[in-house]
C-alpha cells in the first residue's frame, strides 16, 4: 500500500492552469472582499474568506492533487473527486457569495469598460434569468449526474482526457447553479417559499440515492474499466464499485440532509418569518434581482506604489540594498566566467551553459512583464564600473561627454543586432569558454566606458543587454515616478537629477518631473535616494500602458524626448521583435538543417558573412512589411485631426515610429514563449551543473548525496501538452496585446472629438488597421510554426 | 475564472493496453497519447506479482516494437515513467500502422517471462487540436473585444442623440 500511495506522489505534478487560475481568483476574491468590507462589514464576514479559500482549496484537491493519479484505478478514489466537485466545493463557493467581491477585485477600468457593456446585452440578461431558475438547476445538475454515470460515458471520459475534463466541469458548474438558490448568496433574492426547497433537495437525494444503491448491489462491475485496470491494495474491482457506492450514499446524501434540517429549522423559527417576509418585499422590489455590477466612486487611475509595501520600500530605499542584488549576481557572474574557462567543455554541462542561457534571459525577460526591469537594478557589470569610476575620478578622468553623434540608440541597436548574431554565429550556447570571455569582455567594457566617459554612458548608449530591458520595458507593468507633481514644482534644488552631497543624481539624465515611462530607466534608485522630499515612487500601472499612451498623446518626456519621432528607438524595436522570431526558428530542425545545408556549401568565412547577412535581413524584411502597411493604411482624416490637436506628430515618419513600436508586444510575447521553453524543460539542470562544476574545479564541498551529478535526473517541469499550451497562451498574449495598441491607434480619441461627430464605426476601423495587423498576423503565424516544430538536439555537439 | 478552471482539470490516466499473466507475473500496459498516434509516445508497464498483486518494483522491463519500420529495442525505467510505480519508456514511432511490442520481464532470482501486444498507431492529429485551441483563444478574445466595443458604440452614440 506505501509503495502505490508513494509512487502516486511522486509522479504527481501541479498542474500549472489549474493552480494558476484557483490561485489567481482567490486573489481577486480576496481585493473584493476587503474592499467591499468597508461598507458592508456585517455582510462579509471572515469566514466568508474562508469559504472561498475552502471551496477553492477543495477543487484544487479534487483536480489537481494526487488523487487525481489513483483515479483511474480505483472507483472509490474516483467517487471522491465527483464529491469534492458536486457535493464540497460548490456549496463553499455559494456560501462565499462572490459575485459582488470577484467584481470589486478585479481593475476597475476592466469592469467599468470590459465587462460592464456585456451586463446590458439582451442575451447575457436571458442567460442569468435560465441559470437563476430552480427547474434548471435540478434538472441540469440531476442530468449532469446521471448522464456522466452511464457505464459507455463513463468509460468514454475516462479514455479521453479532454472529455474527463469535460465532465467534472459539468459536474461542478452544474453544482453550483444547484447550490445557489440553497444558500442566496448575496445580493441575489429569489422569489418564492423557502418551503419549496426541502423538496428540490429530497427529490436530489434521492436520484442520488438511486445511483448508489445500483452501484452497491449490482453484482457486477458495471465500468469495464475499472475490470481491466490492475488491482491496487489488494481490493476487487467489485469490492471497490461498492466501496464507491456506498461512499456516494452516505457522504452524497449527508450533504443533502444537512442543508435540509438547517432550512427546516431557520423557517421554524419566529426569526425567520419576519426574514421571510423581508425577503419577499424586497423580492417584490427587485424583479429581477440580477447581480448589479458595483458603482465605484472614483474612477481614477490606479496608482499603487510598490514603496509603501513595508519590506519592499525599506529594501529599495535603503543605502546598501541594490548594491547587495549586484553583489549576489556579481558572485554569480564570477562562478560563471571561472566554470566557463576551466569546467567542463560542454554547454549543457556547464554552468556558463546554464546560468545565462537557461536560467537568466528567461528569468529577466519574466521579471520585467511581470515586475520591471530587474536585470538592470541588479547589473552584475556596476560593481565594476563603480570602481572604475571612483579610480578615474581620482585621476582626473571620467569627465568627458559621450559623442554627440553616437547619441541616441543607433550604436546600441547595431551592437544588439550584431549581439544575437554572435550568439548564433559564436554558438555560444555551446560554448563556455565563448560565453565566459564575452562575459569578460562585458566587464572590461563597463570599466573601460565609464571610466572615461561621465554619467552612465555605458548602460544608455552601449549596453546591448540594457537596450533590450529598455525597449522591453515599456511593457512593463511598474514605474518610477513622481508622487506628487506640487511638490517637484516647489523643489528648487533638482537632486533628483543634480545630486547631493551624500547620494549621486540621475545618471541617465532623466529629471523626474518631466520623466513619464521607463525607458532609458535602469531603477538604480538613486534618484529616489536623492530625493529631499521622498517624493518619488514605484507605480503600479498597466502592462504596455507606455505603448497605448503614445496612441494617444505622446508627452515630451525627459532626455529621451517623444518616442513617435525617435526614429532610432523604433529600429531598436524592430531588432528585438525580428530576434525574437529569428532566434527561435533557427533552433527547429527544418531551419536548423536549412541552415547546417548552406554553411556546409560553403566556406567558412563566406558562411559568417550570409549569416551576418541573414541576421540584418530579417529586420529589414520586417521594415519593409511595415513599411508596405503604412503606406496602405493612410491615416483617416479624423485621425489626422485627432494628432493635429494632440500635437502629436502626423508625419509618416511618426506614424512609422508608432507602428513599429505597436510591434513589440508580439515580439516580447515570442521571446516569452522561446525562453519559458528552456527555462521549463531545464529547470532542475543548476543541480547536476553545481555538482559538475565543483567536482571539475576540484572544489572540496560536496552537494548532494556523493556530490557526484545525477545528470538523468533532469526532467521538464511539465508535461508536453502543458508546455506547448504555456507557449501558445504565451504567444497569443503577445498577439492579443499588439493588435489591442493597433486598435487604440486606429479609434478616434473621444476627448479630442467633437460631440456632434460619430468617429468610424467598428468596421471601418477594423479596415483601417488590417494591413498592419495582416503582419502582425504573419509574425503569429511564423511564431506558432516555430513552436510546433520539433526542436534541434543543441548542446550536444561537443559530446 | 472558475469555469475555466474546470476546463483545464487535470487528465487522469492513459489507454490500456494489456493486462495479462504469465509466469509469477501479473503486468498492465499503458499507452499514451490515447489513441496512439506517430510521434512520440509513453509505453508504460505495471508488473505485479502474480499471487500476491504486490507491485515488483525491481523487475527489469525490456521490450522490442517491430511491424513497421526498423525494429526498435526499448530498456523501460522508472525514470522516463510520470507514474512511478511503473516502467516506461518514450520512443518515437515515425508513421502510422500496426506494431507488435514483445516485452521481456526479469527479477533476480526469478525465472522471466514474456508478452506481446499489438499497437495500433493513427496519423497524428494531436498537434492539430493544440493549434485550434492557441488559435481559438485569441480569435474568441478578438470576437469578444469587438463585441465590447460595437456595444459600447452604440451606448455612445444613443447618449449623443438628442431626445426627440
Amino acid at each position: 500500500m506505501q509503495t502505490a500511495v508513494t509512487a502516486a506522489f511522486a509522479s504527481w505534478m501541479i498542474p500549472p492552469w489549474a493552480t494558476f487560475f484557483l490561485v489567481l481568483t482567490a486573489v481577486i476574491y480576496w481585493r473584493g472582499w476587503r474592499e467591499i468590507r468597508r461598507t458592508r462589514p456585517e455582510q462579509f464576514p471572515v469566514w466568508r474568506l474562508f469559504c472561498i479559500l475552502g471551496g477553492l482549496f477543495t477543487l484544487w484537491i479534487a483536480i489537481a492533487s494526487p488523487l487525481d493519479t489513483l483515479s483511474g484505478m480505483l472507483l472509490v478514489v474516483h467517487m471522491t473527486q465527483h464529491l469534492l466537485l458536486m457535493s464540497v466545493a460548490p456549496p463553499l463557493v455559494a456560501l462565499s457569495a462572490p459575485q459582488v467581491p470577484l467584481l470589486r477585485g478585479l481593475p476597475r477600468l476592466w469592469v467599468r469598460e470590459g465587462l460592464g457593456p456585456f451586463f446590458s446585452l439582451a442575451p447575457v440578461h436571458a442567460l442569468q434569468r435560465l441559470f437563476k431558475s430552480k427547474l434548471f438547476a435540478w434538472v441540469a445538475m440531476n442530468l449532469a449526474f446521471i448522464a456522466w454515470h452511464i457505464p459507455a460515458a463513463y468509460d468514454l471520459a475516462l479514455r479521453h482526457p479532454q472529455l474527463h475534463e469535460v465532465e467534472h466541469a459539468c459536474f461542478f458548474l452544474t453544482s453550483v447553479l444547484f447550490w445557489w438558490p440553497i444558500i442566496e448568496p448575496w445580493p441575489v433574492v429569489y422569489k418564492g417559499s423557502r418551503w419549496l426547497m426541502l423538496p428540490y433537495l429530497m427529490s436530489a437525494d434521492i436520484v442520488n440515492t438511486a445511483l448508489s444503491a445500483f452501484l452497491s448491489f449490482s453484482g457486477r462491475v458495471i465500468y469495464p474499466v475499472y475490470a481491466d485496470a490492475p488491482r491496487l491494495f489488494g481490493i476487487t474491482a467489485l469490492n471497490d464499485q461498492i466501496a464507491a457506492g456506498s461512499e456516494m450514499w452516505v457522504l452524497g446524501s449527508t450533504a443533502f440532509l444537512v442543508p435540509i434540517m438547517w432550512i427546516t429549522l431557520r423557517m421554524l423559527s419566529r426569526r425567520s418569518e419576519r426574514r421571510q417576509a423581508a425577503r419577499a418585499f424586497a423580492a417584490s422590489l427587485l424583479p429581477q434581482a440580477a447581480p448589479v455590477a458595483p458603482v465605484h466612486r472614483s474612477a481614477g487611475p490606479l496608482r499603487f506604489d510598490l514603496f509603501k509595501l513595508p519590506a519592499a520600500g525599506a529594501f529599495f530605499k535603503s543605502r546598501y540594498g541594490r548594491q547587495l542584488l549586484q553583489a549576489v549576481l556579481l558572485l554569480v557572474a564570477a562562478a560563471v566566467i571561472v566554470d566557463g574557462f576551466f569546467g567542463h567543455r560542454m554547454g549543457s554541462m556547464n554552468l556558463a551553459g546554464i546560468v545565462p542561457w537557461t536560467y537568466a534571459r528567461a528569468l529577466f525577460v519574466l521579471a520585467l512583464l511581470l515586475v520591471g526591469n530587474l536585470f538592470c537594478m541588479s547589473c552584475p557589470f556596476m560593481l565594476p564600473r563603480e570602481l572604475g569610476k571612483r579610480v578615474a575620478s581620482m585621476l582626473g578622468l571620467a569627465r568627458m561627454p559621450w559623442p554627440r553623434a553616437l547619441r541616441g540608440k543607433w550604436l546600441s541597436a547595431t551592437l544588439l543586432g550584431l549581439f544575437f548574431w554572435a550568439y548564433e554565429a559564436l554558438g555560444l550556447w555551446d560554448s563556455p569558454l565563448k560565453t565566459a570571455s564575452l562575459l569578460a569582455a562585458y566587464f572590461l567594457t563597463a570599466f573601460a566606458v565609464d571610466s572615461i566617459f561621465r554619467g552612465a554612458s555605458f548602460c544608455k548608449y552601449v549596453c546591448p543587454v540594457g537596450q533590450f530591458n529598455f525597449v522591453s520595458s515599456l511593457l512593463s507593468p511598474v514605474s518610477l515616478e513622481a508622487r506628487s507633481q506640487a511638490t517637484c514644482s516647489s523643489c528648487s534644488t533638482r537632486d533628483c537629477i543634480a545630486g547631493n552631497e551624500r547620494q549621486r543624481g540621475c545618471e541617465l539624465d532623466l529629471f523626474m518631473p518631466r520623466k513619464s515611462g521607463n525607458l532609458d530607466c535602469t531603477l538604480c534608485m538613486d534618484c529616489v535616494k536623492a530625493c529631499p522630499h521622498d517624493n518619488i515612487g514605484l507605480f503600479v500601472q498597466a502592462p504596455a500602458r507606455e505603448l497605448v499612451q503614445i496612441t494617444m498623446h505622446d508627452p515630451q518626456r525627459s532626455s529621451v524626448g517623444r518616442y513617435s519621432r525617435r526614429a532610432d528607438l523604433a529600429l531598436l524595436a524592430l531588432v528585438v521583435v525580428a530576434a525574437a522570431f529569428g532566434s527561435a526558428a533557427v533552433m527547429v530542425v527544418p531551419v536548423a538543417s536549412l541552415l547546417t545545408r548552406a554553411s556546409d556549401a560553403m566556406p567558412g568565412w563566406l558562411a559568417a558573412m550570409a549569416g551576418l547577412g541573414l541576421a540584418a535581413a530579417l529586420p529589414a524584411v520586417l521594415f519593409g512589411l511595415l513599411l508596405a502597411a503604412v503606406w496602405l493604411m493612410r491615416p483617416s482624416q479624423s485621425q489626422q485631426s485627432d494628432w493635429a490637436r494632440g500635437e502629436d506628430d502626423a508625419s509618416r515618419r511618426a506614424q512609422l515610429c508608432r507602428w513599429t513600436l505597436a510591434l513589440l508586444p508580439i515580439g516580447l510575447g515570442m521571446w516569452t514563449a522561446h525562453l519559458s521553453f528552456h527555462l521549463i524543460t531545464g529547470w532542475n539542470s543548476i543541480v547536476p551543473a553545481l555538482q559538475q562544476a565543483a567536482l571539475d574545479l576540484h572544489l572540496r564541498f560536496h552537494i548532494g548525496p556523493g556530490g557526484m551529478p545525477n545528470w538523468a535526473g533532469e526532467h521538464s517541469l511539465l508535461m508536453p501538452d502543458a508546455l506547448l499550451q504555456v507557449q501558445l497562451v504565451l504567444l497569443d498574449a503577445g498577439l492579443l496585446f499588439a493588435l489591442y495598441v493597433g486598435w487604440r491607434m486606429v479609434r478616434p480619441r473621444a476627448s479630442l472629438r467633437p460631440q456632434a461627430t460619430a468617429g468610424p464605426t467598428v468596421g471601418q476601423s477594423l479596415v483601417t488597421l488590417a494591413p498592419w495587423a495582416t503582419v502582425v498576423l504573419l509574425l503569429y503565424v511564423a511564431g506558432v510554426w516555430v513552436l510546433l516544430e520539433p526542436m534541434q538536439m543543441r548542446g550536444m555537439a561537443g559530446m | 475564472l472558475l469555469a475555466a478552471t474546470a476546463l483545464v482539470a487535470y487528465a487522469d490516466g492513459a489507454h490500456i493496453a494489456l493486462h495479462a499473466t504469465s509466469g509469477d507475473y501479473t503486468i498492465t500496459v499503458f499507452t499514451a497519447p490515447d489513441p496512439l498516434v506517430a510521434g512520440p509516445v509513453d509505453i508504460s508497464v505495471l508488473v505485479q506479482d502474480r499471487a500476491t498483486d504486490t507491485v515488483l518494483g525491481d523487475a527489469r522491463v525490456t521490450a522490442t516494437l517491430s511491424g513497421v519500420g526498423e525494429p526498435l529495442h526499448l530498456d523501460l525505467t522508472h525514470v522516463a515513467a510520470s507514474n512511478k510505480l511503473l516502467l516506461a519508456a518514450n520512443p518515437v514511432l515515425d508513421a502510422a500502422g500496426s506494431y507488435n511490442l514483445q516485452f521481456q520481464v526479469e527479477r533476480p532470482e526469478a525465472p522471466a517471462a514474456s508478452f506481446s501486444v499489438t499497437l495500433p498507431v493513427s496519423a497524428n492529429h494531436r498537434r492539430r487540436t493544440t493549434l485550434l485551441f492557441s488559435l481559438a483563444l485569441p480569435l474568441a478574445a478578438i470576437l469578444l473585444f469587438l463585441v465590447n466595443q460595437q456595444v459600447k458604440r452604440k451606448a455612445s452614440l444613443r447618449r449623443r442623440l438628442p431626445l426627440s
